[in-house]
């Protein structure tokens, strides 16, 4: 519950932010909508929102804390040490998040062929569980997915992936 | 209605219509019977291959995604106690114990042919459906769709999981995410933030492809446990179809009533295939005369699993494609496919294509013969497939997404759009804000707009949309979709409350 406050305050600061971007559209010349019309509907519902969920968020917790009276309340660094254990169990995916971004920047300047069968090889090495790792069945299908997805799209479907400096 | 189901038949039975068809079916098969992947992720991932082929082909590719998907997410769950997909999770109830006790076989012949006439009574629904709504929608004017479109909007907020305002919230990001980039009706460009990228608007398809597959892919990885999960050594797969059709149709009101459920909640927009068979099992245990029996592995809990998610399937094509509202994620995804080829789906769609539209109606009804021809045979093939571990499966898919998301437009920005709605998306699913709405927003905001400053435009008169009565007729039920859930908490709190008077 605690971070339905945290999102709603974002939205908040999201909507308002935003809200202000409308206000440089140029105003409407037929009628009364201009481009910035919808928008702002939209930004003053989300901003509504994350009022609605802040204060949700705030009743919850307050609930909570009541029926937790007597028992120990969490402290500040006991939060911390939970929001570490959690960026701990979801180890895996956020670094998962870092070998995609990787992928993505490495295809921008060498091209597709090289980006992807180096992420492919790098992440199925890295996601394999210890003592299973696998390495002949990694590296055939990294070199099969790869040159399975060129042809299909290249040849057959005619569509160009990105090419880097080599090739 | 026959003319116009020769014509469609004319459509779909040509050589590479069917091959897709086919195609689509055993990939649907595959993805559902693989946990972990979901029939959406397989339709978004099926969508930049159709970029190629022609509409019809595409469409009958998705179609085949979507009832193999359907059918497949069974035999993981019978053979493992894990369902392959949100919408096979009640077959696993009775499906696994029937497994167990050595009747794998029956089981999954059970679920294959309830599945398939699930899904044929829910065409059957859906051809006689499909076209008065779509005449009722050529009065439609730009009230109509507004209002349509914003009955669509609530009703998958307040379908989509616990919290109504995170459902809210997720359709007006998606809404909000539809308005960047030139506006449509003046050509202002809005929200680029002088990034070149930007300007031409988010692509609809990383969007897609970032929120609902990129994330799903990620959220596997959170347990570090991937191993292959226990398979049943030596599952006994002998069975006879003769015996199961028998036993299927001696309970024709439970086949009946489930598929009759399945077709209604995938008429709805927005709810799928996920919610219709839990329904479907809880109507067949409280209408049983044994509701004791299930649980323990019993024939009826599958037919009443099987047949309901498969009839999800035609029963979400019908506003599809009679309203141009999607009926499920699935269905946004094939309307995705359709603009992509650009034609707009909408009202008038049936009218303007009909041999389109009466065409995929009739992939629907073949999918399902192909479906059962796939399963009844290629059962062994399939088992083997759910053995493939995560780590290789994981990267394969997510070069598949980044390579899809390029193809369209051949952006690269798009595959920065993939990564950063696949972050979203993560996030979203993290905190228990519902995905569907988002989608949804994307899609249906650009409508909801126009429509709404057209209406304006040709008239002052806000009064309009609620004094045409369609339109009026749309908004009511957006107000009940809204109230309804707090209407549906009153009462089982009300429940809970008689339960707790009546036991000591």
């Amino acid at each position: 519950m605690k971070e339905d406050k945290f999102i709603g305050v974002i939205l908040i600061i999201f909507s308002v932010f935003m809200y202000t971007q409308t206000l440089d559209f140029p105003a409407a010349v037929f009628g009364t909508m201009g481009a910035g019309f919808f928008p702002k509907i939209l930004f003053t519902l989300l901003a509504l929102s994350g009022v609605a969920l802040t204060i949700g968020g705030w009743i919850r917790d307050r609930k909570q804390a009541k029926a937790m009276d007597g028992r120990q309340k969490a402290s500040g660094t006991e939060s911390w040490k939970k929001f570490k254990a959690s960026l701990k169990d979801h180890s895996l995916v956020i670094i998962s998040f870092f070998f995609v971004f990787g992928y993505i920047l490495f295809m921008e300047y060498f091209g597709y062929m090289i980006a992807t069968l180096l992420f492919m090889l790098t992440l199925m090495w890295f996601l394999a569980p210890k003592g299973h790792k696998g390495i002949p069945l990694i590296i055939i299908v990294s070199c099969a997915v790869t040159f399975i997805i060129y042809f299909s799209f290249q040849e057959l479907l005619q569509i160009f992936l990105p090419e880097g400096i080599l090739f | 209605m026959i003319d116009l189901i020769i014509l469609g038949m004319q459509e779909i039975l040509k050589p590479y219509p069917l091959l897709f068809l086919l195609l689509g079916t055993m990939a649907g098969i595959i993805v559902g019977c693989i946990p972990g992947f979901t029939i959406t992720m397989g339709a978004a991932l099926t969508l930049p291959l159709t970029f190629g082929m022609s509409s019809i082909q595409g469409l009958a590719a998705m179609i085949g995604v979507l009832v193999g998907g359907l059918a497949g997410g069974q035999i993981s769950g019978i053979l493992m106690g894990i369902p392959g997909t949100p919408s096979s999770i009640a077959t696993v109830f009775d499906g696994h114990p029937m497994a167990k006790r050595g009747e794998a076989g029956s089981a999954l012949c059970i679920g294959i042919w309830a599945s398939f006439f699930g899904g044929l009574i829910s065409a059957f629904i859906l051809l006689c459906f499909a076209p008065p709504l779509a005449t009722m929608a050529l009065k439609f004017g730009p009230w109509e769709f507004f209002s349509l479109v914003a009955f669509g909007l609530t009703i998958i907020a307040s379908l989509s999981g616990k919290s109504l305002l995170k459902g809210l919230i997720a359709g007006l990001l998606g809404l909000i995410a539809a308005t960047v980039g030139a506006d449509p009706m003046t050509g202002v460009l809005r929200f680029e933030f002088g990034l070149h990228g930007l300007s031409g608007g988010f692509s609809f398809l990383p969007v897609l492809i970032g929120l609902f597959a990129f994330s799903e892919l990620m959220g596997t990885l959170e347990k570090k446990e991937r191993a292959a999960t226990a398979l049943i050594q030596n599952p006994k797969l002998s069975f006879s179809s003769a015996k199961t059709i028998k036993t299927i149709f001696s309970q024709p009101f439970n086949l009946l009533r489930s598929s009759l459920i399945g077709v209604f909640i995938g008429a709805l927009p927005g709810a799928g295939g996920s919610i219709s068979n839990i329904l479907s099992y809880d109507q067949a245990v409280k209408g049983s005369k044994h509701p004791e029996k299930f649980g323990t592995g019993i024939p009826d809990g599958i037919i009443a699993s099987e047949s309901a998610n498969n009839a999800t399937g035609g029963g979400a094509l019908i506003p599809t494609m009679a309203l141009g509202v999607p009926g499920d994620a699935v269905a946004a995804i094939m309307m995705g496919a359709l603009i992509l080829h650009g034609i707009q789906p909408g009202p008038l769609l049936i009218v303007e294509f009909p041999e389109l539209v009466y065409g995929v109606f009739m992939a629907f009804f073949l999918a399902h013969f192909f479906m059962v021809g796939l399963q009844l045979y290629g059962i062994h093939l399939f088992v083997r497939l759910t053995k493939v571990p995560f780590y290789i499966l994981v990267p394969s898919i997510l070069v598949f997404c980044a390579v899809g998301s390029f193809s369209i437009h051949n952006r690269f920005f798009d595959i920065w759009v993939l990564f950063i709605f696949g972050v979203l998306g993560y996030l979203m699913k993290k905190y228990a804000f519902p995905l569907t709405p988002m989608i949804l927003g994307v899609i249906l905001g650009p409508l909801a707009e126009t429509n709404f400053r057209r209406a304006l435009q040709t008239s002052d008169d806000y009064t309009l949309f609620f004094t045409r009565p369609i339109s009026l007729a749309f908004l009511i039920l957006s107000l009940i979709s809204l109230l309804y859930p707090f209407y549906q908490r009153r009462r089982e709190r009300q429940k809970k409350q008689d339960q707790r008077l009546d036991s000591p």
